[in-house]
């Protein structure tokens, strides 16, 4: 006679059946006419199809410029084995693009990462909390009086060394012009107006302001770091856009 | 559950709602359609902005909502995930919603997830588990909150009790409410081979607050009957005959249409909670609801 497993010793169990196809859960599965390996098979193709779902939820573009077959292939992959670390779908996808790069299918396509990133960063511009928006004459008043600024929970920047944002529009806006993968490197700042993320191309030395004030809240050390980029960076341009749609807060 | 729980101010009235899925968020905000309340995916709103948020203040402004997670595990035996514990309880205090429910599931071991409804043991252990892990969620969330009986292909041999005493002693022990899904009870009673009738007559009605109804499809190529919880269609004529015998047993309460897959038009939602409303008993609250 079998011993009981333990609640916990099933859940492993279980856990094995999802991820590895593992059937020794079997002996403890009422049968019924339907196989107990054929019952924990339900469960594992569950369980993989939602995850899949929400990756391909996440990742449009890159579904689209990989094809179907090939990127639910990779994500089911990825699925078995990385796993899902949050009860939330929402938070799984976070190391994809990193899983992507390294996959030798698509090692050809040297892009694939950069704009499985521009993705994700829209998911978290999307979902980010935001502040009040802060009107054109408080932010020129807290600049001139040499005020600190945040800027707004919203905002994200990539740089990436492949035009991830000609890419990414190639594959999701009907009249995108034809991009060339290898032209060059492409800094994008997203941020978000009302419940649409919005994209723009942006300069190095932007870049690196944003990214330095967001990381830091210091205005000395975005300025620093967009000097180091570019000596000859100016405020006006490494402020431009951000005072213009309030992304920044006194 | 603690002494320390309170109640939520807002009513939610005994009629038919429906769960809202993103593809009719814009179709709801821009009609205000005639509707007694909606449900929503608690984890949707873990998020601190954006469309999501949007939506969910201009339907609150309108309409009793309900928030329903599916993602906590409350059945897990090694942990619960506090951080999502944390999120709940954040949510919650933000949205003050009518309703709050969770699952009688397990979804997570060892740190990973499996973002699905797992089938629990209807043993001692699991029951003792289910009962801490209530009392703590209701303690955090300082309020009453719903389990739901789940669908489930699987039954373990080594279960000591049926799933509706495992149901009723939950309640009792934990001073939880119940949410009966109908839908899940039939799947349930198909794919396990019990008279449902049997299932609900052994609730306890006093604790079930709110009910689901659901499509459900049959699994072919299998050689015995096998029905997966789909979400994907019109309710089946079975189920609701089964929910006029809960409603006969239990009483009337709160029932929420869902679908999740395959979305139809929004009348289609409506038409069928036209039809769920057809069984219940009128409730005079229910057109404060509505301001359209």
């Amino acid at each position: 006679m079998l011993t009981s497993p333990s609640l916990l010793e099933l859940q492993r169990g279980f856990a094995a059946a999802i991820v590895d196809g593992d059937t020794r859960l079997a002996a403890y599965i009422d049968a019924r006419a339907i196989a107990p390996a054929a019952r924990l098979r339900i469960y594992r193709n569950a369980v993989f199809a939602i995850q899949v779902e929400a990756l391909e939820t996440s990742f449009p573009a890159v579904r689209r410029l990989l094809g179907e077959e090939c990127f639910d292939g990779l994500a089911t992959r990825y699925a078995a084995r990385h796993g899902s670390r949050s009860g939330n779908l929402q938070d799984f996808g976070a190391t994809f693009a990193v899983f992507l790069s390294a996959q030798a299918e698509v090692a050809a396509f040297s892009w694939v990462g950069a704009v499985a990133e521009l993705e994700w960063l829209r998911q978290e511009c999307a979902l980010a909390a935001g502040w009040p928006r802060a009107d054109a004459q408080a932010l020129t008043a807290a600049l001139l009086a040499g005020l600190q600024l945040r800027v707004q929970p919203h905002v994200r920047v990539l740089s990436a060394q492949v035009p991830a944002l000609d890419l990414w529009r190639h594959a999701m806006e009907s009249e995108a012009r034809t991009v060339d993968p290898a032209g060059g490197a492409q800094h994008v700042l997203l941020w978000r107006e009302d419940a649409a993320v919005v994209m723009r191309e942006i300069g190095a030395s932007q870049a690196a302001f944003v990214r330095a004030l967001r990381d830091s809240g210091n205005m000395e050390a975005a300025w620093s770091a967009a000097n180091l980029v570019d000596p000859s960076a100016q405020a006006e341009g490494l402020l431009s856009g951000l005072l213009e749609h309030a992304l920044l807060v006194p | 559950m603690s002494s320390a729980c309170v109640s939520h101010a807002q009513p939610m009235p005994t009629a038919v709602g429906i769960g809202l899925r993103p593809p009719h968020f814009e179709h709801v905000l821009e009609h205000r359609p005639r509707v007694p309340f909606f449900e929503l995916h608690s984890e949707n709103l873990f998020c601190g902005g954006g469309a999501q948020w949007i939506m969910f203040d201009a339907l609150r402004r309108d309409y009793p909502v309900s928030l329903h997670g599916v993602g906590l595990s409350l059945g897990s035996a090694d942990r619960i995930d506090l951080a999502h514990l944390a999120a709940l309880r954040e949510l919650i205090r933000r949205a003050a919603p009518a309703l709050v429910s969770e699952h009688v599931c397990w979804g997570a071991v060892d740190g990973r997830h499996y973002n699905d409804l797992l089938p629990l043991p209807y043993t001692d252990e699991a029951l003792d588990l289910m009962v801490g892990r209530v009392a703590q969620l209701q303690d955090t969330l300082q309020r009453r909150v719903l389990v739901e009986n789940v669908s489930s292909y699987i039954h373990f041999t080594h279960s000591t009790m049926p799933e509706w005493e495992f149901l009723a002693a939950l309640a009792a022990r934990s001073g939880c409410g119940l949410l009966l899904d109908v839908n899940n009870i039939y799947v349930n009673s198909v794919n396990h081979g019990f008279d449902p009738c049997q299932y609900i007559a052994g609730i306890p009605a006093d604790a079930v607050e709110e009910m689901h109804l659901a499509g459900f499809t049959r699994k072919p190529g299998l050689r015995g009957a096998l029905l997966i919880d789909s979400h994907d269609q019109r309710v089946d004529a079975a189920v609701w005959s089964l929910y006029a015998n809960a409603l006969a047993c239990i009483g009337s309460r709160p029932t929420l249409i869902e679908w999740d897959r395959n979305l139809p038009e929004f009348a289609v939602l409506q038409d069928e909670a036209r039809i769920a409303e057809g069984f219940l008993v009128p409730d005079q609250h229910a057109d404060l609801a509505l301001s359209a």
